[in-house]
């Protein structure tokens, strides 16, 4: 069964009297539940617009995207905010989490929004916090942790609602190797144990090697696409290969995306 | 591109800041040379009979004087406030290269154009309002003909050197913070990690017990407990408010965080983890505000208090439009036929005329000297439906000026007449002044008609006294009647050292007005200065925070909070910004005002409500206008629909 579905998407930037950019030129996209997909491309190759159109927080010129059969295009206003916060879950580059928030707090922040009864919301924090090992930091604030476990709030965060699916942008861009190994793992871990759907962009190389499948975006259309078949090194080897082909995309220093 | 033009960009750039920055400044330069423009005034110590005008005269050189040294303190908090939100800025200039020396001249630049403007704007609409103002005052103080208007060299110059000066070293101070930096430190300003919300016990506690304490200081009924008081209870309030917007308001809203069945709803979940931090970071601008609200409450409640006491007093110690007063046996019909063709001559109508020959009397046990009057004529005065009966023939009515003293049940007294004395029951009245207060006696005896005739004739006729007066309702206003009087004036004026002495209503109630109206006006245009400058401290609260607030709603925006829900979190938050210091500041007031109350013998608190809802129109007024851009200023950072990391 498709989760998510989306159809000839274009966007095209620019306004009158500007040249226009085509940012994203007839791309389609079809995600399984329970899959794991990265999407990978140098610099201003569209991925982060196409991450935007699937989030529903930018509109398409053409194309469509439904999410469990749902054409976003049919969403007005508010519905649009509603059904973002109750069907997706996101992350975010630099975490996004709410500075006057607790990371407890932070992670209840989809439920409560929803106005859910306090004793389901604890039960699901219990539960959530323990799997991501961050039982023992729910009263900090998010500016007393580390870099590693703001993002596995936010993962926590993301995933705590049970949405359709996860959109991740560049989860691993503001994290150490190490920290970014075990955001990872989770996520992975996720993916397997819980069926979480996650669509995922990201410039890392490793961080993309826990994916199922990639798909490598150039000027707004699919380059190409690889599966993983078994073992995650091989894997990883691929995609160096395909990067290398692509060109500009592994060399691309990570602080200038900010 | 030059310095100019880099700082005059810089300066429109920040527009929706330096609004309301500009607005102030210029406000304050306005009142200022409107003041300066009263003081200097050459007509005005000798023009209008000395007094007044040389007490107003002062009280706007007062009144410059508070409004330049209240400016000059909200300058140098203003800009402090621009510079930390600019800091960043700044910084990637320095970044790219700019030295140190050209960021001081861009600064001082973008400084100058903005005092420029402030005075440019403040001196125009001065101009523009001058002649209305002068008008105004000259209609207020009840003066005879109007000021002409004034603005000499002086004035402009004494207003340019000072606000000149004032804009100058508030540009040097704030270059201090900026040049003590290094390039990183400006860049990281903005991102410094606020710090954990925590509050202390004691504190809290102690901020609560300094209020009340004071609170309860300015409850007693003890006269000189209050003047006593007035300083260490406003040292109390201010630093207990201090302590209450800090620690309390922390402990409070800790509280609401813990009971977790309330706070995990949208609206508080949101707004009180938010509150915590604010109410942390903002607690000083807060308790400022609430001190200044308390001020100007309490100050022009004052001004309106005593102003409305001290003409009513006015009004009730001399209740005849006119009364003609001679002491001993005299004729007064000769004088009385020049003041009846006088009122006729001005047209002057609606007046009674009254004769009363009559003499002073001893109440023996209440220590009292009081003027006789007959039953028929107080009834006449007074209306009969509101003058008690007398039944039996040893009664008479004592009437008291006021309901503070005096007797309230009936009582025997012996009164004494001439050589002889009578045993009398004496029944309380508290009608106040029977006559204007020229006569020399507080009281007045009210005695049956016979008993009234026979007892002035028992007075030695070297001590009688005799009054003629003309009365009415409201038969003491008009301009017919305010030129009656000015002729009545020449004819009866106090050289004539053997009367008959004039007295009149108008006459003490001008008085009143002439010199309590100019502490009313000059309160209320300071007060003005206050409410603009206090209004902006809370503006730069909301604008120099501005851009992290963005980030929050747009966070916010992302995980999906609809456009009604951020504006809801929005609204209130900005309204307990500036709702909260309004309330605590009304309380604190409130007991001002019941202290007042205390010193003038008699409740004011209800013109302080009138001022109060006044000040809350304007504010209200200024919350909308304010909350308006806030907003607008955050949606604009909600429209851009891409996530930020990109």
């Amino acid at each position: 069964m498709s989760v998510l579905q989306a159809k000839g998407l274009t966007k095209i930037y620019g306004s009158r009297g500007r040249v226009a950019t085509r940012a994203l030129d007839g791309f389609s996209l079809e995600v399984e539940k329970g899959e794991f997909v990265g999407i990978m491309g140098p610099s201003g190759s569209g991925k982060t617009t196409l991450l935007n159109l699937l989030a529903t927080i930018d509109r398409p010129t053409a194309g469509t995207v439904s999410i469990e059969g749902v054409s976003t295009a049919s969403l007005k206003g508010d519905q649009l905010a509603l059904f973002r916060r109750r069907r997706l879950g996101f992350i975010f580059q630099d975490f996004n989490l709410l500075d006057s928030l607790t990371i407890g707090e932070n992670i209840a922040l989809p439920l409560v929004l929803d106005r859910t009864p306090l004793s389901t919301i604890q039960e699901r924090l219990k539960t959530i916090a323990s799997q991501l090992h961050i039982d023992d930091i729910l009263d900090k604030y998010p500016y007393e942790v580390s870099g590693g476990q703001q993002q596995r709030a936010a993962a926590a965060r993301a995933i705590i609602h049970e949405p359709a699916i996860v959109l991740a942008d560049e989860p691993t861009g503001n994290l150490d190797s190490k920290s970014a190994r075990d955001l990872m793992e989770t996520l992975s871990l996720l993916n397997r144990l819980a069926q979480v759907t996650i669509t995922m962009v990201t410039h890392d190389p490793f961080a993309a090697s826990y994916c199922q499948r990639i798909l490598f975006i150039r000027d707004g259309k699919l380059y190409n696409e690889i599966h993983r078949g078994g073992n995650r090194q091989v894997f990883f080897q691929q995609i160096l290969d395909v990067l290398a082909l692509i060109g500009g995309g592994t060399d691309e220093p990570l602080a200038a995306r900010r | 591109m030059s310095l100019w033009q880099l700082a005059a960009k810089s300066v429109w750039q920040s527009r929706g800041r330096y609004l309301s920055y500009l607005g102030s400044a210029a406000f304050a330069v306005m009142i200022y040379f409107l003041y300066t423009a009263m003081a200097l005034h050459p007509g005005l110590a000798s023009a209008y009979g000395g007094g007044p005008g040389i007490a107003l005269a002062k009280g706007m050189t007062a009144a410059a004087v508070v409004i330049a040294i209240f400016t000059f303190l909200f300058l140098l908090y203003a800009n402090a406030a621009f510079l930390q939100s600019r800091m960043k800025e700044l910084g990637l200039l320095s970044l790219m290269g700019v030295s140190r020396k050209q960021m001081v001249q861009m600064l001082l630049c973008e400084n100058l154009i903005v005092a420029v403007v402030a005075l440019a704007l403040g001196l125009g609409l001065g101009v523009l309002f001058l002649k209305l103002f002068f008008m105004a005052v000259s209609v207020l103080l009840h003066l005879p003909e109007q000021i002409p208007v004034y603005a000499g060299l002086p004035v402009w110059g004494r207003t340019l050197a000072v606000f000149g000066t004032l804009f100058f070293v508030v540009a040097g101070a704030s270059l201090r913070p900026i040049l003590r930096r290094s390039t990183i430190e400006l860049i990281r300003a903005a991102r410094q990690p606020k710090a954990a919300p925590t509050f202390s016990r004691w504190k809290a506690a102690l901020g609560l017990l300094l209020m009340v304490g004071g609170y309860l200081w300015a409850c007693s009924p003890n006269q000189v407990h209050i003047v006593l008081g007035v300083i260490p209870v406003t040292t109390m309030v201010s630093v207990g408010t201090y302590f209450v917007m800090r620690e309390s308001s922390i402990a409070i809203l800790q509280w609401l965080h813990r009971r977790k069945g309330y706070f995990y709803r949208p609206g508080p979940f949101l707004n009180i983890s938010q509150l915590i931090f604010k109410m942390q970071d903002n607690y000083r601008v807060l308790s400022d505000v609430t001190i200044l609200v308390a001020v100007i409450l309490a100050a022009i409640g004052t001004v309106v208090s005593v102003f409305v006491v001290f003409t009513a007093d006015a009004l009730s110690s001399t209740p005849h439009a006119v009364q003609l007063r001679q002491y001993g046996e005299a004729d007064l019909r000769p004088a009385a036929a020049q003041v009846e063709s006088v009122l006729e001559r001005h047209g002057a109508a609606g007046l009674t005329p009254y004769f009363l020959e009559t003499g002073n009397v001893g109440v023996e046990g209440a220590k009292l000297t009081a003027t006789l009057m007959p039953y028929s004529m107080y009834s006449a005065l007074r209306g009969p439906a509101k003058v008690l009966p007398l039944t039996r023939p040893d009664e008479a009515i004592l009437v008291y000026p006021s309901t503070s003293w005096g007797a309230v049940e009936p009582s025997t007294d012996r009164v004494v007449v001439g050589d002889e004395e009578f045993d009398l029951r004496l029944l309380p009245d508290h009608g106040g002044r029977v006559l204007n207060s020229d006569i020399g006696t507080l009281v007045t005896l009210v005695v049956p008609d016979e008993r009234f005739a026979a007892w002035v004739e028992q007075i030695p006729p070297a001590e009688r006294l005799s009054t003629a007066f003309w009365t009415g309702p409201d038969g003491w206003k008009g301009e017919a009647f305010g030129a009656a009087l000015t002729d009545l004036q020449s004819l009866f004026s106090e050289a004539n050292e053997t009367g008959p002495f004039l007295s009149s209503t108008r006459e003490s109630y001008d008085y009143a007005v002439t010199s309590l109206g100019i502490a009313l006006f000059i309160g209320i245009f300071v007060s003005l200065v206050f409410f603009a400058a206090c209004c902006s401290l809370i503006y730069f609260r909301l604008f120099t925070e501005i851009e992290d607030d963005r980030k929050y709603y747009r966070r916010l925006q992302q995980l999906g909070a609809t456009d009604g829900e951020l504006r809801r979190l929005a609204r209130q938050q900005a309204m307990v910004v500036f709702f909260v210091p309004f309330l605590l500041g009304l309380v604190h007031s409130t007991f001002a005002m019941k202290a007042l109350g205390t010193l003038l013998q008699q409740t004011v608190l209800q013109y302080g409500w009138i001022v109060a809802a006044a000040y809350l129109v304007l504010y209200i007024l200024y919350f909308l206008g304010s909350y308006g851009a806030y907003w607008r200023s955050i949606r604009a950072g909600l429209q851009r629909t891409a996530p930020e990391a990109v």
